[in-house]
């Protein structure tokens, strides 16, 4: 065996070898993951509040910041309205001295349940096969293809107010500012004398 | 001469400048605190261009911003502040907050990492933490901060337990390795919530680990166990408040205490709001030691109104007799008074029997109510009131008294 033929030998070897080590990385890996436990991710909200002024969850006081679950009931003071965020599922408002009860799951559905007050719902576009609904004990309204956002007050009859018939994007907004600008005179929030206190709680 | 003009006008200058330093700092400041108190954008800018150095205002403005939604420059505007005061926790907190509404999580979870890095025994900081993380999946890590933030501030305790009670799927077991309670007020907020999700086991679980139980809060557990007809549970914490109480017994059955309105454990029971009768503890007649209880009824009352109660444990499947005394007074009615004793484990409260007091007892009378428990009894609800008639609104005139409540075994349950 000449000195060529040997080092061509060694180079085939050597791919070879090669070749195998990653045939055999690629077959080790998948085998690796049916036996790993999948964590189950839980399906929280992130809770928002004009001027970050607190309202309360499930009972106890909270703010911007916070993490909701589902099955929360939430309930605003007056002059006091709070956003959930639910991600690709959208949105939830809550109007000031209202109370709802929310649901919701993985597929982007989400129940309000409104129980005083008023809610608005913001359905996120073609994320998530869900549908928004917001309730009573006596009515019920849903998002479908063409209707993307819901509002409605709770009637003293128990059905829902004419909010739910379906608003625009500029009309959802303008409910927010004109909330947010409601709360602004409550919002005096300082830190320790300095100016430039906000209060997340 | 020359010199001291000079000199004076050097001050001048010097004082001048100063002032007018002092109203630019003055007025951006006061542009800034309008900014804030308004939420107007123009005012923050206008204090950011006056002082574009000062940190406060830079704070202003990226508040005022997050304020309105404008999460992006927000987050820009905390960030400068932060170039001129890079200590300062509570900035590094805000715009942790604002860059996590401005969907960036991670951006959000380094800005509070510093903040808590800055602040480490502050419970806010770990507050935000600790919630970002959870929606972040990271459940553990989320739970070491939330738990330390609730130690430090125990405002925050109810709102750690709600979160640990849903992200284990309702699962007590689960809830208290989140909570990890280290304190005796932990304990005990966690045995209230276990209490009132109808966890009654679990709730005194945590109850046992409290060492020296608060009244008001014991007392808050019980009315959460009974409300979820845990009795036994409620029972043993009732006890361990009163060294005389026994179960299958009335707690002040002769009336000889003081009866407690708005007592909502174990004990005399009476309403706040009852009209048409005056319930009192008499002393002049009694059956037996000093004094007795007197309802006078001074015309329209609902004869379905609870008028007198109280809740005793009893045995599952046991015979029991109740006696006590009774005594009227001029009493005119279509509607007898009439104790019932009513299974207090059952949703509908099932009458397990009653006894009717005799509107011409003028001298204190005996009465028994026989009754046996259900497999499910674990307490029986006594109850004064007066018998149905025919249209609920009879009236009623005149007194009685009732004295002597006592429960005896006829024969012996099993639990």
């Amino acid at each position: 065996m000449n000195l060529r033929r040997k080092k061509a030998l060694q180079a085939i070897a050597i791919f070879c070898a090669f070749t195998f080590a990653q045939i055999y990385v690629q077959g080790a890996l998948p085998g690796a993951t049916p036996g790993a436990p999948v964590p189950q991710r839980q399906i929280t909200a992130r809770l928002t509040t004009r001027n970050n002024q607190p309202i309360t969850v499930n009972g106890n006081q909270a703010g911007t910041g916070a993490t909701l679950l589902t099955g929360a009931t939430i309930e605003t003071p007056d002059q006091v309205s709070g956003v959930i965020d639910l991600g690709d599922a959208g949105v939830v408002e809550i109007q000031p001295n209202s109370t709802i009860k929310f649901d919701f799951d993985e597929n982007g559905n989400v129940r309000v349940k409104v129980i005083r007050g008023c809610a608005v719902t913001r359905k996120k576009t073609n994320v998530l096969p869900g549908e928004m609904e917001l309730y009573t004990d006596q009515a019920s309204e849903k998002t479908d293809k063409k209707r993307r956002h819901l509002a409605g007050c709770l009637l003293p009859n128990g059905q829902l107010g004419s909010l739910g018939g379906g608003i625009s994007g500029a009309t959802l907004a303008g409910i927010g500012i004109a909330a947010g600008t409601g709360g602004i005179i409550a919002g005096a929030l300082t830190r320790g004398g300095t100016m430039s206190g906000v209060n997340p709680q | 001469m020359n010199k001291s003009v000079v000199l004076g006008i050097v001050g001048a200058l010097v004082c001048a400048l100063a002032v007018w330093e002092s109203a630019r700092i003055g007025y951006a400041r006061t542009q800034a605190i309008k900014a804030l108190n308004w939420n107007e954008v123009a005012s923050a800018e206008r204090a950011t261009r006056l002082l574009s150095s000062d940190a406060e205002v830079h704070a202003a403005r990226g508040v005022v911003l997050e304020r309105t939604e404008n999460y992006a420059d927000a987050c820009r505007e905390l960030e400068r502040a932060i170039q001129l005061r890079p200590r300062d926790y509570f900035l590094w907190m805000m715009l942790g907050v604002t860059r996590d509404l401005n969907d960036d999580p991670t951006g959000g979870l380094a800005a509070l990492q510093e903040s808590m890095r800055l602040a480490p025994f502050y419970a806010k900081p770990r507050w935000l933490a600790g919630n970002l993380l959870l929606r972040m999946g990271q459940v553990d890590e989320a739970f070491q901060h939330l738990r330390f933030a609730a130690e430090r501030d125990a405002t925050l305790l109810p709102n750690v337990i709600d979160l640990a009670w849903g992200v284990s799927g309702n699962d007590p077991g689960k809830t208290v390795e989140f909570v990890a309670p280290q304190t005796d007020a932990a304990h005990m907020a966690l045995a209230i919530f276990l209490a009132t999700h109808k966890e009654g086991v679990a709730a005194v679980d945590q109850y046992r680990k409290v060492k020296l139980p608060p009244i008001g809060a014991s007392n808050q557990l019980i009315e959460k166990l009974i409300e979820s007809r845990f009795f036994w549970e409620a029972d043993f914490v009732f006890r361990a408040h009163c060294s005389s109480c026994t179960p299958e017994h009335f707690v002040n059955g002769s009336f000889e205490d003081d009866v407690e309105v708005g007592n909502r454990t174990f004990g005399w029971q009476i309403p706040s709001d009852v009209s048409g009768v005056t319930l009192s503890v008499d002393d002049a007649e009694h059956a037996d030691r000093a004094r007795s209880l007197r309802l006078d009824f001074q015309g329209n009352t609902n004869p379905q109104t609870v008028l007198l109660s109280q809740t005793v444990t009893v045995d599952r499947g046991g015979r029991y007799r109740i006696s006590f005394h009774a005594m009227t007074r001029s009493f005119v009615s279509a509607a007898s008074p009439v104790v019932r004793v009513l299974d207090a484990s059952d949703e509908k409260l099932a009458v397990l029997g009653e006894a009717i007091v005799s509107a011409n007892a003028s001298r204190w009378q005996n009465y028994a109510v026989d009754f046996t428990t259900g497999q499910n009894t674990q307490a029986v609800r006594i109850i004064v009131g007066r018998t149905n008639c025919p249209n609920n609104s009879c009236a009623a005139f005149g007194t009685v008294w009732f004295d002597s409540f006592s429960l005896d075994h006829v024969s012996e349950p099993h639990r």
